[in-house]
């Protein structure tokens, strides 16, 4: 096998899934809004349409074509940036999307930020002192975040810090663009209500995979090598159990675009999902689809890059399963099972 | 006539490129005879039990036994020449081979339960005279392995294995797990078993100590390979291969000391 | 007693007093879904124009709503609607998610490939945009917002289902019964049912929780809402458009929906811990059984020349200072000496290496005696170190090898980069000049190319190369004093020959005294110059390896 097939190989094999799983998603959906039946003629045009005039519209949006042909045609114009065109607006689905979508951005970003930081650092230092209060009051912390509606921990702060304190806004936006400050304020009570779920989840994560690393033999290993504690914490223990963390961090992500919808609801944001949820209300299927498409594409552009970073910290995983197919698969090793 | 026939065995794990693990192997098992196959790790011989079994798939070569053609078995077949028994394998790891919520009494039946053979009460006297045979109480077929010490669990391995009547066992490392005291009485059942039901047994093992004086002849496995074989006595005290020569040099002192 | 089958997971979880609380929450909440309604002690539906937003009192106990309709009664109406919602979304998952993920283990690479995409498809849909996209493509109604969650609790059930059954489907007990012809429904019913059963409570009780949890989020988006029918979440979305007035009233719908995800989650809990304590006593048993009975008397310290280590009545205890495993251990080690520590598994001779290299497991301890290390740059008290204090001398004075040696390498960074970390954390030197000492230290461990095994990393190392590797980060550091803890014992007798020559040679050239815990006779008497024999937490025998030899076969069988 020459180097060229094989890198085409690996590169195929790395793409093939991501991309399936792009189809088979969006194909989903599109069948779904399909299968729902929603007539926008008659919506749009009202009870007194004529025959003719539906026709002329149902063939305006395309809705006459066979089904397949329809998705295609969607998916070809979705991937060069054309998402179609709202049922009742007229505005184009794209141009809603990419007005509303860095408020969500933006949003994600601070949010991944405080879990990452929270739950980490909560992880972390839990790991450490395993057993005592802080350890007890994180998994404390952390099993009640997960019997909380999430919503009711926005409304937590809200009444906290907006009704109570007056410290911040209950609700509103600013873009970023124009004027960081002001972002930052309307921005901190949202993006701290999306990640409690996800800190919550990193910190017990993390604590888990750190207590486990801990116990393993490397760690002994460099203990018996003389080597500090905080070297071995960082640059062994810690590195072996981020990848547990990070997976879940993978599995957060579409949790927390979910919780984008309550946030932006809840605190008046204009995002996507409001967008959407405005669709939904008026059965807008073109804005619906293009908001589950827009979906679809960041879950899985997150997923690729939370693998390249797996990759990245564990090589052994990627060098390991190339050559573990090659070698027999139960040699009996001894050593714990 | 040959119990068990091995001819030009390769195996590899994985696509056509992959290094085979067993290179053309052939070796023969004769009604009633302990053949010995001596291995270190990564020799391949975990892998030759396996296929012979069928767990692994051959890439080319035959296995036979009794003049059936097992490697050409598919589905149907294969499920049915399995429930006649004839051919059990012993595993190496009783804690991982019996299934730790079963009761020894059952898992010892379970061989006749999955063949249907005659009506319950049947199933579990046969099991009891299985326990019997390899020395154990018949109270202890109500534990489950956790309960068991690990030379019961091996015998308990072993009774399963029996209980069928088979003609051959192939026993892959049928006493590394356990300690000294209990390697000489697990290797003294077997053949005692041996002289009193004429079952034959092809027994792989990493120590070489452990196969004298016990096996009829032995082939060594280096790398995939046989690379030699023959009367045990004869391949001990005369070794013609430089990796056996070196495996006795390496372990003379065992024999010296055990005075086995 | 100690013969009986293993009793159900549940009912040996019901046992904890947090389950029985659980279960009892659990039961109360049946109730309520099943006859809330009728129990209400008002009319649900029934509004009040004169007593809107009333806080808790004696006509109303929770107060009322923006509609004066009494809290109370709506909570607990609300709860049969609530939990039928969580119900028909798990209900719908687990019939999705279950046998596909079964099948997925049988049914051939296409399907499995297939359904695998499929259902990564479906995970990267986030419950709520679904939800928000169903209800938009069907209409409003609890059954649609709830059937699109359904769809996406399937993948969980699908993973956890085939996770579980696919370890099972390799373990050696389901092979054996493939190698008696069992069928799969023989093997799904004995081998992997009950298994998976405990698995599947677990995955229940949490997704229950969850859809709990979804359907309220729903409903605060007034996704599966048909007013003016209550449910829990409901009732919450409409306090938040009364929160000046009333802050307090989210807390008692907010409140019950915790109570029950709270006591799902606490069912589930204590269903995966007994298993998982279940499976370590039954792994006790055993090695309590050989209960100590005429301990054998201890030797008294024998003085060698130019002692390197000396450890004088070391006793350790295990269990958290509950029992005493090593009583009273005392011996030396001299310059250019190998002395062989040898005893069966349980006699004290690890806890014994691992306490003189401060290395003890948590719950270990050295409860008396000393350890002294010798000669070198001055006597060290090794009882009286802290943690920096055991960095100094961990490399520079002991260097330590064990048994299955790549688990004690790092598995994510390559093997040299680890032997040039140990390098300088010793010595001020340059990365460079750390790497040109590593790849010599290779070299003269006997490894062939010295220059790839550094950019391996340790799982694509042999047993014999990873335990040279072992060996050149731990004389790396130029110790006067090498631990070898069953450095040999995993290999096989070919390598275990060729890495005692080693051995032998780096004590020859380096003058280093070698402590080689073996419970290996064999190589004890070939290799050492000086055995110390372990039994029962004493040292029983010691002396030359010819002497002590006779009774040291005696005692082993």
């Amino acid at each position: 096998m020459s180097p060229i097939v094989g890198s085409l190989r690996a590169i195929v094999r790395l793409v093939s899934v991501p991309v399936t799983v792009f189809l088979i998603a969006t194909f989903a959906t599109y069948a779904l809004g399909a299968a729902g039946g929603a007539n926008p003629a008659a919506t749009v045009l009202g009870q007194d349409a004529t025959p003719g005039q539906i026709a002329q519209l149902n063939h305006q949006f395309g809705l006459d074509k066979p089904f397949l042909v329809q998705y295609f045609d969607w998916l070809g114009h979705a991937l060069t940036g054309n998402l179609g065109v709202s049922y009742f607006t007229s505005i184009p689905v794209a141009t809603s999307i990419s007005q509303a979508f860095p408020v969500d951005l933006s949003l994600a970003i601070l949010a991944l930020a405080f879990a990452v930081v929270l739950g980490g650092g909560a992880g972390i230092l839990a790991a450490l002192r395993q057993g005592g209060w802080f350890d007890r009051a994180v998994s404390a912390v952390c099993s009640g975040l997960a019997t909380v509606p999430p919503f009711l921990v926005g409304i937590t702060l809200i009444v906290v810090f907006a009704v109570f304190f007056r410290l911040l806004p209950s609700g509103g936006y600013v873009p970023f663009t124009q004027n960081p400050g002001q972002w930052l304020r309307f921005a901190l009570l949202p993006s701290l209500a999306l990640s409690a779920e996800g800190a919550a989840a990193i910190a017990r994560q993390l604590r888990t995979s750190l207590v486990g690393a801990l116990q393993e033999n490397y760690v002994l290993g460099a203990a018996a090598r003389g080597l500090s504690v905080r070297r071995t914490l960082f640059r062994h223990a810690l590195r072996n159990a981020a990848g547990p963390a990070l997976t879940v961090l993978g599995v957060q992500i579409p949790l927390l675009i979910g919780g984008a919808v309550v946030a932006e609801k809840m605190f008046a944001l204009p995002g996507v999902a409001q967008l959407a949820l405005q669709a939904g209300t008026e059965r807008d299927v073109p804005v619906i689809q293009g908001a589950l498409l827009v979906t679809i594409a960041v879950v899985l552009v997150s997923n690729i890059v939370v693998n390249a970073v797996l990759l990245r910290i564990t090589p052994q995983a990627a060098r390991g399963t190339r050559s573990a197919r090659r070698r027999p698969m139960l040699q009996a090793t001894g050593g714990a099972a | 006539m040959t119990l068990l026939g091995v001819s030009d065995l390769t195996v590899a794990y994985g696509d056509k490129n992959a290094p085979a693990v067993l290179h053309e192997v052939s070796l023969e098992v004769q009604p009633g005879e302990i053949l010995g196959v001596i291995g270190e790790t990564g020799s391949g011989k975990t892998t030759l039990a396996r296929t012979i079994v069928g767990l692994v798939p051959a890439r080319s070569g035959r296995v036979e036994f009794n003049g059936v053609e097992l490697s050409g078995l598919r589905n149907r077949a294969l499920r049915d020449f399995r429930r006649r028994g004839e051919l059990q394998l012993v595993f190496q790891d009783p804690l991982r081979a019996l299934d730790p919520d079963v009761t020894a009494a059952e898992s010892i039946a379970e061989p006749l339960d999955a063949a249907g053979v005659g009506v319950r009460e049947e199933r579990v006297e046969r099991a009891a005279k299985a326990l019997a045979a390899v020395g154990l109480d018949p109270s202890l077929g109500e534990r489950v392995p956790g309960r068991l010490s690990g030379g019961q669990r091996q015998r308990v391995l072993l009774a399963r294995a029996l209980v069928t009547e088979p003609r051959l066992l192939i026993c892959d490392e049928p006493v590394s797990a356990l300690d000294a005291a209990n390697r000489g009485h697990v290797l003294r059942l077997l053949l005692d078993l041996r002289d009193e039901t004429g079952v034959a047994a092809l027994v792989i093992s990493h120590d070489l100590q452990s196969l004298s004086g016990f096996a009829d002849r032995v082939a060594v496995l280096y790398q995939g390979r046989i690379v030699e074989h023959g009367p045990t006595r004869h391949v001990l005290d005369n070794p013609q291969h430089s990796y056996t020569q070196r495996l006795l040099a390496a372990a003379p002192r065992l024999r010296s000391l055990t005075g086995a | 007693m100690s013969g009986v089958r293993r009793a159900g997971t549940l009912r040996r979880a019901l046992r904890l007093t947090s389950a029985r609380i659980a279960l009892g929450i659990i039961l109360l909440i049946i109730v309520l879904a099943v006859f809330g309604g009728a129990l209400a002690p008002q009319n649900p539906l029934t509004q009040n124009p004169d007593a809107v937003l009333r806080g808790p009192g004696s006509a109303h106990w929770l107060g009322t709503d923006y509609l004066g309709r009494d809290v109370l009664s709506r909570l607990m109406a609300g709860t049969g609607r609530s939990v039928v919602g969580a119900l028909e979304a798990v209900g719908i998952g687990l019939l999705l998610g279950v046998l596909p993920g079964l099948a997925s283990l049988w049914l051939g690479r296409t399907y499995e490939w297939i359904s695998l995409r499929v259902v990564d498809a479906f995970m990267t849909l986030p419950y709520v945009v679904l939800a928000v996209a169903v209800t938009g493509f069907f209409g409003n109604s609890l059954t649609a917002a709830m059937t699109a969650v359904g769809v996406l609790i399937a993948p969980l059930y699908f993973r956890v289902t085939r996770a579980a059954a696919l370890g099972l489907t390799r373990t050696q007990y389901v092979e054996a019964a493939e190698l008696f012809g069992s069928s799969r429904r023989r093997i799904l019913r004995t081998h992997l049912w009950s298994k998976i059963l405990p698995t599947l409570a677990v995955t229940t009780a949490q997704a229950l929780a969850s859809a709990l949890l979804i359907v309220s989020s729903l409903a605060f988006l007034g996704l599966g809402v048909e007013p003016p029918l209550p449910t829990w979440g409901e009732l919450l979305s409409s306090d938040l458009d009364y929160l000046s007035q009333q802050p307090w009233a989210p807390l008692f719908p907010g409140l019950l929906i915790m109570l029950v995800a709270g006591a799902l989650n606490a069912f589930a809990d204590a269903i995966r811990d007994t298993g998982a304590a279940n499976d370590l006593s039954g792994a006790d048993t055993v090695s309590a059984a050989d209960a100590p009975d005429d301990l054998p008397s201890g030797v008294d310290l024998v003085p060698v020349a130019e002692p390197v280590l000396r450890v004088e009545g070391l006793r350790v205890t295990v269990n958290g200072g509950r029992t005493e495993a090593v009583h009273g251990v005392s011996f030396e080690v001299g310059r250019g000496e190998i002395v062989g520590l040898v005893g069966e598994s349980g006699s004290g001779k690890s806890l014994t290496c691992r306490a003189v290299t401060g290395l003890l497991a948590p719950g270990c301890e050295r409860s008396a005696g000393t350890v002294d290390l010798l000669g070198g740059s001055g006597p060290v008290d090794l009882a009286s170190l802290d943690r920096a204090g055991w960095n100094k001398v961990r490399g520079p004075r002991i260097g330590i090898v064990f048994q299955d040696p790549a688990s004690y390498l790092n598995p994510s960074i390559q093997v040299g980069k680890q032997l040039v970390e140990a390098i300088r954390a010793h010595s001020d030197i340059s990365r460079t000049e750390a790497r040109a000492r590593a790849i010599e230290l290779f070299t003269s461990v006997g490894l062939r190319e010295p220059e790839t095994v550094y950019r391996q990393y340790p799982h694509e190392l042999s047993g014999g190369m990873a335990q040279r590797v072992l060996i050149a980060i731990a004389i790396s550091g130029d110790p006067d004093l090498l631990i070898a803890d069953e450095a040999t014992s995993a290999l096989d007798v070919l390598v275990q020959a060729e890495v005692l020559d080693l051995l032998r040679g780096l004590v020859q050239d380096r003058g280093l005294a070698l402590l080689l815990v073996t419970h290996d006779l064999a190589v004890v008497a070939e290799f050492c110059d000086r055995v110390l024999v372990c039994d029962r937490g004493r040292i029983v025998e010691q002396g030359p390896a010819a002497n002590v030899w006779p009774e040291l076969v005696g005692a082993e069988s």
